[in-house]
């Protein structure tokens, strides 16, 4: 019988912690017009992002709970509160945000990041953004970094210009119902030619029984500018079923340049339901990291948008399903111009009975000649109880392209471990090299503390027993 | 009753509207070659395959067959020493037909199911093959009818213990094609082998689906898609291999090739890998118009150009495949029809 690895759960510690709810404003449960407007209110918003929301609204009352990928039956969305504000005021320093919140942040490490002096840091609590700095060279180079209700006030121009043009409420429900309810997010605007040389990190992570989560990150990168973004979600484990529908937009100009990484941790009755799009024009880059962990379900495909020639797109993923898990996660590459080229890699990893889907789709119009394009997919799975499949839809409609497409699923070989272990490197040991170098190419990608955290959350312990 | 009624939904594919009106022809091919004692005619001592089928086109065209079917083939192997049989289809308007093949165990057999029809017809198949123990069966199907017609076929094989199956699939002709393969690995070692060749200019359509779901332990399944799309021609390439729970230190394969000939051609691949054991290896891999271009810059270099260099390297790796076929008759008019249909979509 052939020996069977053992990888623990991800050990979630402070991400279970929750904190005493104070909240100066809960809406009903239930979505309608009136909840809508209570929103719109509460915000203070203009009436053009209202009629935005009530549009919404109305595409989302329309629109059918999609029925491929993940099974939703169970997701009541009139039973979740989708608006959650904590009592919090917008804080400017880190000592006057309040100490249970302070806390749980200590504890996701977040004021370390800040003590390495790597950048502004947006936490979201609950929906609203509780905490924000950014580093007063930004500002001085005209980089505005803020939250999405503050940009739709300061900053109408732009937002205006962008907001929801890439992701259409028409595009699906929770599309639509993001587009009513969506609250708090990152902004950021990078002027032209300007380089942001080191991370802006955001992290935000959901703390009401039952809320949803709808934030919008809206990134505007200008024409020759550079940025990195990161964003993390970790939120504790409750039993009321929790969703998490939220937008991330990114807008990649003429030779500009975004890294754009994040990890997705969010509790294990999480349903996840997350979209993002990136738009690049002519000489741009995108670079996506992305890494979903928790959730009871996600279904998660960043799409890059290749609109301008010699656009270019990265994407690396991993992916790790546990117990009772199902991620659906993938990419959609659309080549719509010419010589553009993307590069796919991505990793999954089930145990426990948990599912892996790695659900891709490559499509290169018939405008986008000479595109180059590659895709890896490699699963690994750790025991029969769970499931990994891998569905790679690849569309051509142009003959000049070259794209290759490489998919592999399996356990860890006995040969490599038979290697590693002639060579005096004991059994466990062996396996846990094999799974660390796996996830390695993931890892190497991310910032050092991230790459800290990712690999605590993935605590391998690894040992042979006979299965 | 239109197709998607019948439960045939493939969008990518236009089909004709209405296959209720169709009156099949009462047909049965020639035997070209082999015995005729293995092709039975009497239908009620079936054997058909056990488990349900994950890539089925459905009750309702299971139905329909049966229902209409006027070309009705029971083949049965049971010798010991290679077995051949030739059936040769021509000459036969809309033919709908409801097969089964049962091999014996321990028998070892080719059955070559050439479709040639000069006339515009509409075919619908249903192929279904049972390989016992230890069985081998080779099943060679090329299809080169006229080039206004409708060809619908759909084979399901149940593999036993040891057992082993062979398709080659060779796709010249119809204007519009949908190609269905679906395999149950059900047996310990049992093994299944597809070799998919296909050729398509104007504006044909191709639906091509094989599948390969591995049950026993020990299985192996390979899934090899070779083709050549020019003028408007249109391809949906899915190969699946499936993985069910205890299937333990099995194997699949896939891989797929396609080269473009032109601008305006729509290739689209699906290759999928579902998985439900940890003790197995599962591989695909699709390139899509790209081939060696060093074999390329070798024959330019001779004086070709460059369409002619990439068909000639197409049709070697084309005749790679059917090299392989034991039969020379067959294979010399397998060449033939490559050879021709490699012509027509370079005109």
């Amino acid at each position: 019988m052939a020996k069977k690895t053992q990888v623990s759960d991800i050990d979630r510690g402070v991400y279970d912690i929750i904190n005493e709810e104070r909240h100066v404003y809960r809406s009903d449960k239930g979505l309608n017009e009136e909840i809508i407007r209570e929103i719109s209110k509460e915000k203070n918003e203009p009436d053009w992002m209202l009629e935005k929301r009530l549009k919404s609204l109305e595409i989302y009352k329309s629109k059918p709970v999609p029925t491929w990928g993940a099974d939703l039956s169970d997701l009541d969305v009139e039973n979740i509160v989708h608006y959650v504000k904590p009592d919090v005021e917008q804080q400017h320093s880190w000592d006057e945000v309040p100490d249970d919140i302070k806390e749980t942040f200590e504890r996701l490490g977040i004021p370390e990041a800040e003590r390495k002096s790597l950048s502004g840091v947006g936490a979201q609590y609950d929906s609203e953004v509780v905490y924000h700095s950014i580093k007063q060279e930004l500002v001085d180079q005209g980089v505005i970094y803020t939250d999405m209700e503050s940009a739709v006030h300061d900053y109408p121009e732009i937002v205006k210009k962008y907001f929801m043009t890439l992701i259409r409420p028409y595009d699906h429900k929770f599309a639509a119902l993001h587009g009513a309810v969506w609250s708090g997010g990152s902004f950021v605007y990078v002027p032209e030619g300007i380089e942001v040389d080191f991370p802006l990190q955001s992290y935000f992570r959901l703390n009401a029984k039952g809320a949803g989560q709808f934030e919008h990150t809206m990134i505007v990168v200008e024409k020759g500018a550079k940025l990195h973004f990161i964003e993390g979600c970790s939120a504790p484990k409750y039993s009321v079923q929790n969703l998490h529908a939220g937008a991330v937009e990114l807008f990649v100009k003429e030779g500009a340049e975004l890294r754009y990484s994040t990890i997705e941790n969010w509790s294990r009755n999480m349903y996840n339901l997350n979209t993002k799009r990136a738009a690049v024009d002519a000489h741009g880059k995108i670079e996506w990291v992305s890494g979903s962990f928790g959730s009871k379900v996600s279904m998660l495909y960043p799409m890059s948008i290749l609109r301008g020639e010699y656009a270019k797109s990265e994407f690396t993923g991993i992916t790790f399903a546990a117990e009772g898990q199902y991620l659906d996660t993938g990419t959609k590459v659309l080549h719509a111009a010419p010589h553009t080229t993307s590069i796919v890699n991505s990793k999954s990893i089930s145990k426990g009975g948990g599912h892996a889907f790695y659900r891709g789709m490559l499509k290169a119009t018939k405008k986008a000649h000479h595109v180059k394009s590659t895709v890896n997919c490699e699963s690994l799975i750790l025991d029969n109880l769970s499931v990994s499949d891998t569905l790679p839809i690849i569309e051509v409609e142009n003959s000049n392209i070259d794209i290759g497409h490489e998919a592999k699923i399996g356990r860890i070989s006995e040969e490599a471990i038979f290697y590693l272990m002639s060579r005096g490197i004991p059994e466990a040991e062996a396996k846990a090299m094999i799974v660390r170098g796996f996830v390695e190419p993931i890892t190497k990608e991310l910032p050092l503390e991230y790459a800290v955290e990712l690999n605590n959350l993935i605590t391998l312990e690894l040992e042979g027993v006979v299965g | 009753m239109t197709l998607k009624e019948a439960g045939i939904d493939f969008k990518r594919i236009p089909l004709p509207e209405s296959v209720v009106q169709i009156t099949p022809d009462k047909y049965t091919p020639e035997i070209k070659k082999g015995s005729k004692k293995s092709v039975i005619h009497d239908v009620k001592k079936l054997i058909i395959p056990s488990l349900e089928f994950k890539k089925d086109l459905g009750n309702d065209f299971k139905n329909f067959i049966s229902r209409k079917a006027e070309t009705q083939l029971s083949i049965v192997i049971d010798q010991k020493d290679q077995d051949l049989i030739w059936l040769d289809y021509k000459e036969h308007g809309d033919l709908i037909e409801n097969n089964h093949i049962y091999v014996a165990p321990y028998s070892k057999g080719t059955i070559v199911m050439d479709y040639n029809n000069f006339e515009n017809s509409v075919h619908h198949g249903l192929t279904r093959i049972v390989v016992d123990e230890g069985a081998e069966l080779t099943l060679i199907k090329i299809q080169n009818n006229h080039l206004d017609s409708q060809f619908i076929d759909q084979t399901q094989t149940e593999i036993h213990d040891n057992g082993l199956l062979k398709v080659v699939d060779i796709q010249l002709g119809s204007k519009n094609m949908i190609i269905n393969y679906d395999t149950n690995l059900k047996g310990y070692k049992s093994k299944c082998v597809y070799k998919s060749l296909y050729m398509a200019a104007d504006d044909r359509g191709l639906d091509l689906s094989f599948t390969a779901n591995h049950i026993g332990k020990k299985t192996q399944s390979d899934i090899l898609g070779k083709g050549v799309l020019g003028g408007e021609a249109k391809k949906v390439f899915r190969g699946t291999l499936h993985f069910e729970r205890g299937a333990v230190q099995s194997v699949g394969k896939e891989e797929e090739v396609v080269l473009l000939l032109s601008e305006t051609v729509k290739a689209d691949s699906i290759p999928a890998l579902m998985c439900s054991e940890d003790d197995v290896i599962g591989e695909h891999g699709a390139s899509i118009g790209q081939l060696d271009e060093n074999r390329l810059f070798y024959l330019m270099s001779r004086g070709l150009s460059e369409k002619e260099a990439k068909l000639l390297v197409i049709s070697s790796s084309f005749k790679e495949v059917i090299e392989d076929i034991a039969d020379e008759d067959i294979k010399l008019k397998s060449l033939e029809s490559v050879d021709r249909s490699i012509n027509y979509v370079i005109a």
